[in-house]
């Protein structure tokens, strides 16, 4: 009888720690505890070994099944690549001219700097939420609050580092919101993660109440974001919403980047600043 | 052929070894091979087969260590996971011990049952404690695949670690408390 209480106390104070642990992490919190270091530092080389298996596996899945489509494709990437001489030169003319109005206007280069490629090793074990584990870390020069970003455009922000890992928190994750524009109209927007993890979708609201937003809409980070480089490609509508009573119009946005088959990415080593409440992670 | 502490320091150390390696496949390789945007939830599928295989006590303590270190993993809501897989666990083994649990449409049934009760209780804890998700949207959205995903891993899971404790029976002796379910089968 007595070792029953014992038991039935027991669980009761375990299951108030653990309650009180659930609480403590439920919001956003500076930096991580020891032993989530530890448990980091630990498995992060059996992930990059499982990773790379499974990434050789997948190319080698994904050669088999494009074999029979190789001929037309190489046609197609070489008219591409003509394409994209084109545009680089055109480019190039373009932000070089940029270069010198800068200079002209005295105007600050926007938050950039010198980027780090890191290989990305894990996904995040819960399916409720979209986080990546990369293979840099503090030693790295790695900070929470770095953008994380691709060649095709915005992946997400850091949130968590240890000394050789790194938690970046994806662009469609329900904690992730960063400021865009319109490309093409300047409306400016805000780019917020969904809770849909079946779906690599964020949602983009106008800001502008009488602004409209359409299908086939670029958009890019804004000025507003202190997280992006500005101008830095994020995705492209897919989908507008009707209009209801009261709220400004609202669409679903397909990320530039494929982020369910994220294998490098790179980390912008520019000082974090400390970000707007829109860009805060809960 | 051991007893006593001995055997039960090596079997922690190797209930512990294995739940590394599952979360490293869960996290870095499944995670690679999805199924409409979801990853299996190998923690769960290993639960439910510890609670059937060695009772309610085992698949409670395997749950929530399991639980805990994929939390960790996750970064947030750490404890969460580990109370409901403590509590999958328990329940699969409490169940195991009334039914013919190891027949493998049984098995099955555990682990489709099992992947919609965990994603229900986790996303109602989480929006219990402030975070605000939409719960069922996102259960609805999850659950056929994770069922499906965990169902189908299950059915190559669970015979290996049936065989895996009787290796491990044979070699390794432990004084086995009564309360600790269906056993050695």
């Amino acid at each position: 009888m007595r070792h029953r209480g014992f038991v039935v106390i027991l669980i009761v104070a375990l299951l108030l720690i653990v309650s009180g642990v659930i609480f403590r992490t439920a919001t956003y919190r500076e930096g991580l505890t020891l032993p989530e270091q530890a448990v980091y530092e630990v498995v992060a080389p059996l992930q990059r070994a499982a990773n790379r298996v499974a990434s050789s596996l997948r190319s080698a899945l994904d050669s088999l099944k494009s074999w029979r489509t190789l001929n037309e494709e190489n046609a197609r990437l070489r008219e591409e690549v003509q394409a994209l001489r084109m545009e680089r030169d055109r480019l190039l003319e373009a932000g070089r001219q940029n270069e010198q109005l800068r200079q002209l206007l005295e105007l600050v280069e926007p938050a950039g700097g010198e980027l780090l490629a890191a290989e990305v090793i894990a996904r995040s074990p819960s399916n409720w939420l979209g986080s990546i584990t990369i293979s840099r870390g503090r030693v790295h020069g790695v900070a929470p609050g770095m953008a994380v970003v691709a060649p095709e455009g915005a992946v997400g922000k850091v949130r968590n580092v240890t000394e050789r890992t790194a938690e970046v928190v994806l662009i469609t994750d329900s904690r992730s919101a960063v400021g865009g524009r319109v490309r093409d109209r300047g409306h400016l927007v805000l780019v917020e993660g969904t809770s849909d993890p079946t779906e690599e979708r964020a949602t983009v609201r106008l800001l502008d109440w009488e602004a409209d937003l359409r299908v086939g809409d670029v958009v890019v980070a804004s000025e507003l974001s202190w997280i992006f480089p500005k101008g830095l490609p994020i995705g492209v509508v897919e989908q507008v919403h009707e209009r209801e009573s009261g709220l400004a119009p609202y669409g679903t946005l397909r990320p530039f980047v494929d982020l369910a088959r994220l294998e490098w990415v790179m980390v912008v080593l520019a000082e974090p600043i400390e970000a707007p409440w829109w860009e805060e992670t809960p | 052929m051991r007893t006593g502490w001995q055997a039960y320091a090596i079997r922690t150390f190797l209930h512990g070894a294995f739940l590394i390696l599952l979360l490293v496949f869960e996290t870095s390789f499944f995670s690679v091979f999805p199924l409409r945007g979801v990853t299996p939830d190998l923690v769960l599928i290993a639960a439910i087969s510890v609670g059937v295989l060695r009772g309610y006590l085992s698949g409670a303590a395997f749950g929530f260590a399991g639980g805990m270190l994929a939390d960790i993993l996750t970064g947030r809501l750490i404890g969460l996971g580990a109370l409901i897989l403590a509590a999958v666990g328990a329940a699969a083994g409490s169940l195991g011990q009334r039914i013919e649990s190891e027949r493998i449409p049984v098995v099955l049934l555990f682990n489709v049952a099992g992947a919609a009760l965990y994603l229900s209780f986790y996303g109602a804890g989480a929006w219990a404690f402030g975070v605000h998700m939409p719960v069922w949207e996102g259960v609805a959205a999850l659950a056929p695949w994770l069922m499906a995903y965990n169902g189908a891993l299950s059915l190559l899971l669970h015979p290996f670690l049936r065989r895996a404790y009787r290796f491990l029976d044979a070699v390794y002796i432990v004084p086995r408390a009564p309360t600790s379910g269906v056993q050695g089968r």
